[in-house]
């Protein structure tokens, strides 16, 4: 019988810089959270594509919700659907879901970017709760409109970034300003070897499968990928950039396209900190990360795994002393788990090296929690806006290969 | 690319339109499948399975619940010589109408590492067909893999089995070989016979019933008489 073993790059994406490393583990409880019980939250999904399936797989791990809607104007797309979401009524636009079912409460919009803003606006109009996937959207008059329309919204009004819901980084977040003490510099990556062109579903144009490389609606790599590492460091800096500097180009992928498939930014915060960030679809390396780098240490996330490294002049505190041990190639890192004697009494403790669901899972549970419970919106249309227009900016960086300014102001 | 601890390697013609497009969607679906089905990845679906399904029912999709039905019977029909929860089969209860999976007693998990790679094969496939790919070859390892149609120029895909097997045309079909040496020994009842050293091969429609059943043949030390018309299993030295 073949055995499956972690395979090396994920390994090494999740371990490496762990010699000596203190892994930032987040509490028990954050871990598997659970909707308080009580009448199933019925969903509907807009967007049937790679990340709309990807949202469903995640949703049927959650036994108080009921997938009872998808759209998409592909009917192959539906099908697939309908593989993970077997009672759900198929739609080919949400208009018409929005009209004939009033009994879907929360609505989670996974369409191409450019299209977020006309859903957004009609969701919330017809009274319903909304996810809108990461960034919200392509410009910044549309991340304008939808933060308003948010704000006027008598609904939850949730924007996916996931660094926010993810516990590992939840986690890492407060000692991002307390343990590095003074922040110097910032660096992040999302490293694929892939074409980023999809092949179109029956019935689809080649232009609407591949809008990521249509640079008319797309914010390229900077917005399609970097928005969700960037937010990361806006959150953990508790403040915005305040300008970009941005290069890229076609290095590899020559067939046509003018949207870069490597690029390098820099956005600079107001105290000349910078976020140093490349991403590229020609070279795997490393896979995604962000490192902060303060004078008492670093932190590196990667997404379900996270490390603080101190510097050996910086205090040791008390809660480093609940450490394990991990053998990490030839040397032995220190793993210390946060809240150990927790985790242990529920005899979680192995459970708590890596969290148990990928990040979307956690940002998706606090969107039913705030529509379910009524919980506090982890993150904001208003949030997601701003983080949305760095992202756009940081696109118009590397497009124009010149200096922009950012504000954030809505 | 690298999934499920080997490497899959993916022919396709030269003159096929979006030939890398399809190439890598074939290959992300294998990935994809790879994320869900590694116990080893504490985010991974099954884990999520190992973890909850002890006390609740867990709702599965439809390749997966195929998967897990193929992977029952097989179980069933080989007489526990084919497990993917390690000697606990009688205490994995699948429901049909809800499409869940439970386990009926603690201590039960599964491990898909006799058959995931031929049913993340099968789906690549399909996803090749679905795209009017009519030629392509596809692998994981050399231990399992697919000839999709014909080779471009018209003959069967041929593989030669090393270590003195068997030399194989497949035409729109599947094999699978496995070898008693990398095998851990499985729970058996009564009736299974005992666990015998050697090689087996199956060929058929689907990689990852060919999977499931040359595992089985190597465990048994013969070839089963369940396995199913139009599947071919052979054993060798």
């Amino acid at each position: 019988m073949t055995r499956y073993t972690p395979d090396r790059r994920r390994f090494i994406t999740h371990t490496a810089g762990a010699l000596a490393g203190l892994s930032l583990v987040p509490e028990a409880a954050d871990l598997l959270p659970q909707l308080a019980s009580g009448a199933a939250v019925k969903v509907g999904l807009v967007g049937a594509g790679r990340q709309g399936r990807s949202i469903l797989a995640e949703l049927q791990k959650i036994p108080a919700v009921e997938v009872v809607a998808v759209c998409d104007p592909l009917e192959s797309r539906q099908n697939l659907a309908r593989q993970r979401a077997q009672a759900a009524e198929m739609f080919a636009d949400h208009k018409t879901m929005l009209e004939t079912r009033p009994d879907v409460t929360a609505i989670i919009v996974a369409t191409p970017t450019h299209q977020h803003r006309a859903i957004v606006e009609d969701v919330v109009a017809a009274g319903r709760h909304v996810y809108c996937e990461s960034p919200i959207a392509s410009t910044v008059e549309d991340c304008q409109a939808m933060a308003a329309v948010a704000a006027a919204a008598r609904t939850v009004c949730h924007a996916g970034f996931q660094g926010r819901s993810n516990p590992t980084y939840q986690r890492a977040q407060p000692l991002a300003r307390t343990e590095l003490r003074t922040m110097v510099s910032m660096s992040a990556q999302w490293h694929r070897k892939t074409s980023w062109r999809f092949p179109a579903a029956t019935g689809e144009a080649e232009g609407q499968a591949n809008w990521r490389l249509n640079p008319e609606v797309s914010t390229g790599l900077a917005g399609e990928c970097g928005a969700q590492q960037f937010d990361v460091a806006h959150w953990c800096r508790g403040e915005y950039p305040v300008r970009a500097r941005g290069r890229g180009g076609v290095r590899f992928h020559k067939d046509g396209r003018t949207v870069a498939d490597t690029i390098e930014v820099d956005l600079v915060w107001e105290d000349d900190v910078v976020l140093r960030y490349g991403a590229t679809l020609a070279n795997s390396y490393g896979n995604q990360f962000e490192l902060f780098n303060g004078i008492n240490g670093s932190i590196r996330l990667a997404w379900t795994h996270g490390w603080l490294f101190k510097e050996p002049d910086a205090p040791t505190q008390g809660w480093e002393v609940y450490a394990t041990r991990q053998q990490i190639f030839d040397e032995e890192g220190i793993v210390l788990i946060a809240n150990a004697t927790q985790l242990a009494a529920q005899g979680q403790l192995q459970s708590g090296v890596g969290l148990p669901h990928p990040s979307l899972y956690y940002a998706l549970m606090d969107f039913l929690k705030s529509v379910s419970e009524g919980a506090p919106v982890v993150c904001s249309m208003e949030e997601g806006a701003r983080a949305s227009i760095v992202a756009i900016r940081a696109n118009e960086a590397v497009t124009t290969g010149s200096e922009v300014s950012i504000d954030v102001a809505l | 690319m690298s999934a499920m601890a080997t490497r899959f390697e993916l022919v396709l013609p030269a003159d096929l339109v979006d030939w890398r497009a399809i190439g890598e969607s074939a290959l992300a679906t294998i990935d994809e499948w790879h994320t869900r089905l590694n116990r080893f990845a504490a985010d991974s679906w099954v884990s999520h399975v190992n973890r909850t399904a002890h006390h609740t029912p867990i709702v599965c999709d439809e390749p997966t619940w195929d998967l897990l039905c193929d992977a029952h019977d097989v179980w069933r029909q080989s007489g526990g010589a084919f497990d993917v929860t390690r000697g606990h089969g009688d205490a994995l209860m699948l429901d049909p109408l809800r499409r869940t999976v439970a386990f009926a007693r603690l201590g039960v998990a599964l491990d898909f590492g006799g058959i995931a790679k031929g049913h993340a094969i099968d789906c690549a496939v399909a996803q090749l067909q679905a795209a009017g790919v009519r030629s392509a070859f596809l692998h994981g390892g050399t231990s399992s893999g697919a000839g999709v149609g014909q080779t471009p120029d018209g003959r069967p895909w041929t593989v030669v089995v090393a270590s003195g097997g068997p030399r194989l045309a497949l035409n729109d079909e599947t094999f699978s070989v496995s070898d008693a040496a990398a095998q851990e020994r499985p729970h058996i009842d009564g009736s299974a016979g005992v666990v015998s050293a050697g090689r087996a091969v199956v060929c058929g429609r689907s990689a990852r019933l060919t999977d499931a059943w040359s595992t089985a043949t190597v465990v048994l030390g013969r070839v089963p008489d369940a396995v199913p018309d139009g599947y071919l299993a052979r054993i060798y030295t």
